[in-house]
């Protein structure tokens, strides 16, 4: 019955362990441990034993693992890692090392298959024993990472990890607090070497040992409050990697008691947190993330009012300035915390103090260059958004902090920059003139910083997307009325550029920068600018087309009654609704005020001036969108923005055509252009409808029409219909009812002189001279016979054709009259549109000598014909082209009879012109550049020929015009005897006499 | 008196009993007491050299222990321990008188220990169980009455001999199976003290039922032994002059166990050792002796099963719907029939009356009409 054998074993394994203590060799034999194992289900009172005996093997592989005589010579590995190197006695000492593997297994595999009893003993028997160890053998102190990692090297360590967590995976709710009270224990005993096993295994049942973790802490904390809390905060940290979860939720609930205080303990809470987050950036994120989540306007309050609790303790009290740093240290909800620190700032001083800390501090990092983690969460996109959306606040400090956030993540991430001056720029300002203040902040860039990026590509990007909205309308349906990004973007630039002028106001951008950043856009913004004006010109046109399609329609059911039916229906659009008319009228009113601005853009940023290069197809079409816009501009509704817009045009096309000849010649050109053919409508232009060929009834072509006239009692005349073949007769144009207006003639005026005025030389016509030469181009339709001589008058047959055409060019367009006028004014630049007068003259000329056939017709003074004699004579003068007595012709010439007014145009005008050319070589130049034909000369005095048939002509008619006669031939000779001779008024006599 | 002390204790250390020659001085030592032991005026000279050559005790402060009275400390280290533990078997396995073996046993492990000395005997049983050693198993039970089955004492030995053998354990090991052959006396004062132990609403306020394999071993031990109950009757070898406690049955605990089961569990095991327990108690009744069922156990199976009833009472439930409690009342009935049938039960009348207080059940109302005649 007795088990001798059983009880030899035991005496042995007895012997053995307690002979064998100094000997790890003899302890690790595997037949031992064998023996040892087997007593666990033999001999259970040896349990204690054992487990004792299992500690021993333990320890001898942590010994040989801290011990040098275990580390590779050549890697300075431990052994462990290089399982067939090592020399001779390592590899004898190795089984040694992992003898320990062995009870692991065993125990292992208890611990899975065994009874319940066996986890909690094995759990309990493992962390007495680590702690112990790891008490033992750690030489240094290491971070909690690097003891992780250290130990968990060594195999019985790990084993003993890799044991408790089988355990604890099988523990009941009651042992498991068991164990979690044990662990804590431990911690408490060697708080500076158990920390890694905490932390290693608070995985198992994470908020309870963070709890617990916390808890501990603060009691710490509590009654001394310099305590280091070192070890607690590691293993927070530690920890925080993969339960950050429950970390945060362990903060709630101890901040739910920190705001709520009910034991005297909870008043630490709150100051105790704060100096944890000092040890750990991870802690402290997840307290920021926990208060980020919690926060709300009430928990303010709370806080308020609890602080001067929190304040008893004296860490706390002296706590700011570490504050500071903190949210530096932030890679989440850094943004958010600062911003919802400024909204508060206008409440409380101290988050002032905070913000002005942090900030400057922020600064002062990234000027540096130091990296931190702040940077990461302001590169974040919603961070981002959140920004923006702040920088539009009403509360100055809270956009003045999003600016400057703004600015430091710019330094690193530029596009961010761009892309918060490009949103910026595209917001409404009207309801909050501070807004402004962010951008002009931002303009301003940070100072001090080095390679801080421009702004250039943030205008760069607003202006792109501008140019997409512009270019495709109604991406987006918007309320009416609201201004469109293009208004706010141009405004807000508009504001910029003004405010950099008067310089003092804005110190913060630096005024040639600016400046040359909006011009480096000027490309994007000519397109935008062109897509509006084009828009708007088309607009204008197919206005213009309808108004005198209806008008033209009027008058011929007016002429032809039977058309009216074709009439009612022919060359109308669909009408559209009501709404889309009113919409595309409000489109049409933004696009207008969107155009208004970008040329207040223009000309406060002085583009197209001479400073600025730009290339010549960008100098082509800035050229020819300044002339539309001036035409667009003639269309708005009144007076004062009529005058306003034109005003605006006159800046751009002076400065572009003062700085480049290339931009003059296009402008004008453009100008006359438009004038001409384009926009005649706006300055007074006859229109001619065209008519389709087909709508003419058969009985009025024209070939009809002349086959009646060259029968009949009028047979003998050769005078036929003028008309255009396959149309009928011309139509009679609608006379005088609509005349040119004066106040947008005078401002095209103003235009042309714009173009033409060189300010650096006031008397340089060069420009004048140009328009008078496109005149001749765009009037006169041969090209034979152009230049400036006069021929004899019996040769103008030969052109009477063209004079014709060029008269009627006159008729249609008065504004020409006015341009001539214009030219005339600069001597000598008339002189180039000689063949327009010419052509004037001629018809002119012709016309009076046909009213000779007939019977006597009284000329009325408004008849075209006199009117048209008259401005050409009036021409003639002011441009210095006939002397001085011819001058005054134009005032007396509707005395005269037809027969009289041509006689007195072949006689006086023609001869003189044909004799004396008019050409630039009549005018002297004086020393300020200016053209001047001195008529007061002897050389310059007219001949009498031309004069003797006037001086006859009003002699006659004396009674009427004797004061004239006075004006014209004595007082100009009195004058001139005056100068010349002693004794004027004897030469006046004799000349009297004669 | 204390002279001889002294110079017994010079002879002592003269005989190569030096304290750093463990646990050869322990051997010696041992053989020493067999002598000492005899006399009965030595007493305190045997205490000594137990406590300062066997256990190694010292006072914590050399001279003053005695006036602070504080616990000696034993200076055995686990190892010591047991070679103690290995010395004391072989001392026990040497062939000698009971007497002496029980007096130096008694003498080792009064009833007042040190918890080392406490957690030593206790290791020391388990050993011997493990190792089958029947003479110190004898001398264990014989302790163990001395001693009384239900003292902390010997609850703490039956305790850990349940966690060794049953707690920690796979499968029930041959050796405790086998302890009623190899140790009767000791394995029914174990029953004794290991009933208490369990289903004992008055060591702890709800009903712990024993553990499986416990149970399945303590059944086995029944049905095998029907004896075994009454092994623990056995006149005790006792030295001269010693007293003998009065013996305890087990019957009474696990009468206990059987009625109150079924509030708890509804293992199978249960039955049959409730039968076990009736074959028991007839056969009791030829040895007509009625201390086998005391009263006062009785009464505790009593006080359970009102104070069950109470609660039942509160969920509004009534005690003839609730089976777990017709079942307890049916064990119960057939047990106190049988037993006053045998005539081994104390205070018969006091307990008819009491029974009558309990919710009435059929079978026990025909029991206690059937005796109260």
């Amino acid at each position: 019955m007795l088990r001798q054998n059983l009880l030899d074993q035991l005496k042995h394994f007895i012997d053995t362990v307690s002979k064998g203590l100094s000997s790890p060799q003899l302890l690790t034999s595997p037949n031992l441990i064998k023996l040892a194992l087997s007593f666990l289900e033999d001999l259970p009172a040896t349990r204690d034993i054992v487990f004792e005996y299992f500690a021993l093997l333990a320890e001898i592989s942590v010994q040989l693992y801290v011990s040098p005589e275990m580390v590779d010579q050549k890697t300075g590995m431990p052994i462990s890692q290089v399982k067939q190197g090592g020399n001779r006695q390592q590899q004898l000492r190795a089984a040694e090392y992992e003898s320990f593997n062995i009870v692991k297994t065993a125990l292992q595999s208890l611990v899975w298959k065994g009874p319940p009893a066996w986890p909690p003993l094995v759990a309990n028997w493992s962390l007495e024993l680590v702690a112990k160890l790891s008490d033992k053998y750690t030489q240094r102190r290491m971070t909690i990472t690097a003891s992780c990692n250290y130990w968990l090297e060594c195999s019985a360590m790990h084993g003993l990890m890799t044991l408790i967590n089988s355990c604890f995976r099988k523990l009941t709710q009651q042992e498991e607090e068991a164990c979690v009270e044990i662990m804590l224990n431990a911690f408490h005993r060697f708080p500076m070497t158990f920390d890694w096993i905490v932390a290693r295994l608070g995985g198992c049942f994470p908020y309870k040992i963070i709890m617990q973790i916390l808890q501990c802490g603060i009691k710490r904390f509590v009654d001394d409050y310099r305590c280091h809390l070192d070890s607690e905060a590691g293993i927070l940290d530690y920890m925080t990697s993969c339960h950050g979860q429950q970390l945060r939720a362990a903060f709630r609930e101890m901040l739910r008691e920190g705001f709520a205080p009910k034991k005297p303990i909870d008043v630490a809470v709150v100051p105790f947190l704060l100096i944890t987050t000092n040890y750990s950036d991870a802690i402290l994120q997840s307290l920021v993330n926990v208060l980020v989540e919690i926060y709300s306007e009430e928990m303010c309050d709370v806080i308020v009012q609890k602080s001067p609790l929190w304040l008893s303790n004296k860490m706390f009290a002296d706590m700011q300035p570490t504050l500071n740093n903190a949210v530096l240290r932030l890679s989440e909800h850094g943004a958010t915390l600062l911003i919802t620190a400024a909204k508060m700032a206008e409440r409380f001083v101290w988050c002032q103090d905070f913000l002005d800390n942090s900030l400057q501090e922020l600064e002062q990092w990234v000027l540096n260059q130091r990296n931190f983690p702040l940077l990461a969460d302001l590169a974040f996109e919603e961070t981002k958004y959140m920004l923006w959306k702040s920088c539009l606040s009403t509360n100055i400090i809270e956009q003045q902090t999003a600016v400057r956030l703004l600015l430091v993540v710019s330094s690193q991430h530029p596009h961010i920059y761009y892309q918060t001056i490009s949103q910026l720029l595209r917001k409404p300002y009207g309801q909050n003139p501070n807004g402004i203040g962010a951008l002009i902040r931002l303009l301003g860039g940070q100072s001090g910083m080095v390679n801080f990026p421009g702004y250039t590509q943030g205008f760069k990007m607003v202006l792109e997307d501008i140019t997409l909205h512009v270019q495709v309308n109604n991406r987006l349906p918007v309320p009416p009325g609201t201004p469109t990004e293009a208004f706010n973007t141009f405004s807000n630039l508009n504001i910029l550029a003004k405010m950099h002028k008067s310089k003092n106001v804005a110190p913060y951008i630096k005024a040639p920068q600016l400046n040359q950043a909006l011009n480096e856009c000027l490309p994007k913004i000519i397109q935008i600018f062109d897509c509006t004006v084009n828009k708007l010109v088309l607009r204008m046109d197919k206005d213009a087309a309808e108004r005198s399609a209806s008008k033209f329609k009027e008058q011929q059911s007016n002429n032809n009654n039977n058309h009216m039916v074709n009439g009612k229906e022919y060359g109308k659009r669909p009408k559209l609704e009501p709404g889309e008319i009113e919409e595309e009228q409000d489109d049409d009113a933004a696009r207008m005020r969107l155009a208004h601005l970008i040329v207040d853009l223009l000309n406060n940023i002085e583009a197209g001036s001479r400073t600025n290069v730009l290339r010549t197809p960008l100098v082509l079409k800035l050229a020819m969108l300044s002339v539309k816009y001036f035409f667009v501009g003639l269309t708005e509704k009144t007076v004062i923005r009529r005058a306003a817009a034109s005003h605006r045009s006159f800046a751009l096309l002076q400065r572009q055509c003062s700085a480049r000849k290339i931009a003059r010649t296009v402008c004008l050109r453009e100008l006359v252009e438009g004038a001409l053919f384009y926009h005649g409508h706006l300055l007074g232009q006859l229109e001619e409808y065209e008519l389709d060929e087909l709508q003419i009834p058969e009985h009025e072509l024209l070939i009809v029409q002349n086959l009646h006239t060259s029968s009949g009692a009028n047979s003998n005349r050769s005078v036929l219909h003028s008309g255009i073949i396959g149309r009928g007769l011309r139509p009679v144009l609608p006379n005088n009812n609509r005349s040119c207006d004066a106040e947008k003639q005078a401002l095209y005026l103003k235009a042309l002189n714009a173009c033409c005025a060189d300010l650096e030389k006031p008397n340089n016509v060069e420009g004048y001279s140009l328009v008078s030469l496109l005149l001749v181009e765009l009037v006169s339709t041969d090209v034979m016979y152009n230049g400036l001589p006069f021929p004899d008058e019996e040769f103008s047959k030969v052109t009477m054709e063209r004079d014709m055409q060029i008269r009627r060019a006159f008729i249609t367009s008065p504004v020409l009259w006015a341009v001539l006028g214009l030219i005339a004014g600069h001597r000598p630049a008339l002189c180039y549109s000689s063949v327009l007068l010419r052509a004037l003259c001629a018809t002119c000329l012709h016309h009076w000598r046909g009213k000779n056939v007939n019977k006597f017709q009284p000329t009325s003074a408004n008849d075209e014909l006199m009117l048209c004699t008259k401005k050409l004579l009036q021409l003639l003068a002011m441009s210095q082209l006939i002397p001085p007595p011819l001058t005054n012709l134009h005032i007396i010439i509707d005395q005269f009879e037809s027969a009289e007014i041509a006689l007195l145009l072949r006689e006086c005008i023609w001869n003189y012109l044909k004799d004396h050319v008019p050409s630039p070589a009549l005018f002297h130049v004086d020393n300020n550049g200016l053209h001047w034909r001195n008529t007061s000369t002897q050389l310059a005095r007219v001949p009498p020929q031309y004069v003797d048939t006037l001086r006859h002509l009003m002699q006659r008619k004396l009674s009427t015009l004797g004061t004239h006669y006075h004006q014209m031939f004595i007082m100009g000779e009195l004058a001139e005897n005056s100068r010349s001779e002693p004794d004027p008024t004897g030469r006046l006599q004799i000349v009297e006499l004669e | 008196m204390s002279m001889s002390v002294e110079t017994n204790k010079a002879t002592l250390r003269k005989l190569d009993m030096k304290l750093d020659n463990y646990p050869t001085c322990a051997v010696e030592a041992l053989t020493r007491l067999e002598t000492l032991i005899a006399s009965r005026n030595k007493q305190n000279l045997v205490m000594q050299i137990i406590s300062e050559y066997i256990f190694l005790e010292r006072n914590t402060k050399d001279g003053d222990g005695r006036k602070s009275q504080a616990l000696p400390i034993s200076q055995l280290n686990l190892f010591q321990e047991f070679q103690l533990i290995i010395t004391l078997i072989e001392y026990f396995s040497r062939p000698g008188r009971d007497a002496t073996r029980n007096a130096i046993f008694l003498s080792l492990f009064g009833s007042h220990l040190t918890p080392q000395r406490s957690k030593l005997l206790a290791r020391l049983i388990s050993t011997a169980v493990s190792g089958s050693v029947a003479p110190l198993l004898s001398s264990a039970g014989t302790w163990m009455q001395q001693v009384g089955c239900k003292t902390p004492l010997s609850l703490e030995v039956a305790q850990n001999i349940v966690s060794d053998f049953i707690c920690y354990s796979r499968k029930t090991p041959e050796q405790l199976k086998q302890l009623p052959m190899v140790g009767p006396h000791f394995a029914a004062n174990f029953m004794v003290s290991v009933t208490d132990l369990y289903l004992n609403d008055q060591r702890s306020n709800i009903l712990t039922p024993p553990p499986d394999a416990l149970l399945d071993t303590l059944t086995e031990w029944m049905t095998e032994n029907p004896t075994l109950c009454q092994a623990s009757q056995q006149p005790l070898v006792l030295p001269a002059g010693a007293i003998a406690m009065p013996y305890a049955t087990p019957l009474a605990g696990l009468l206990r166990w059987v009625v109150l089961a079924p509030l708890v569990s509804n293992r199978a095991s249960y039955s049959n050792l409730h039968l076990s327990i009736l074959r028991t108690l007839q056969q009791l009744g030829s040895s007509s002796d009625s201390t086998a069922l005391p009263f006062q156990d009785l009464m505790q199976i009593v006080k359970s099963l009102q104070s069950y009833c109470a609660r039942l009472a509160e969920s509004k439930t009534s005690p003839d719907s609730d089976e777990a409690y017709q079942k307890c009342m049916e064990r119960f009935a057939q047990a106190v029939q049988i037993a006053l049938n045998s005539n081994c039960i104390t205070n018969q009348i006091q307990l008819l009356l009491v029974l009558e207080s309990l919710p009435s059940h059929k079978l026990m109302k025909i029991v206690i009409a059937s005796h109260k005649k």
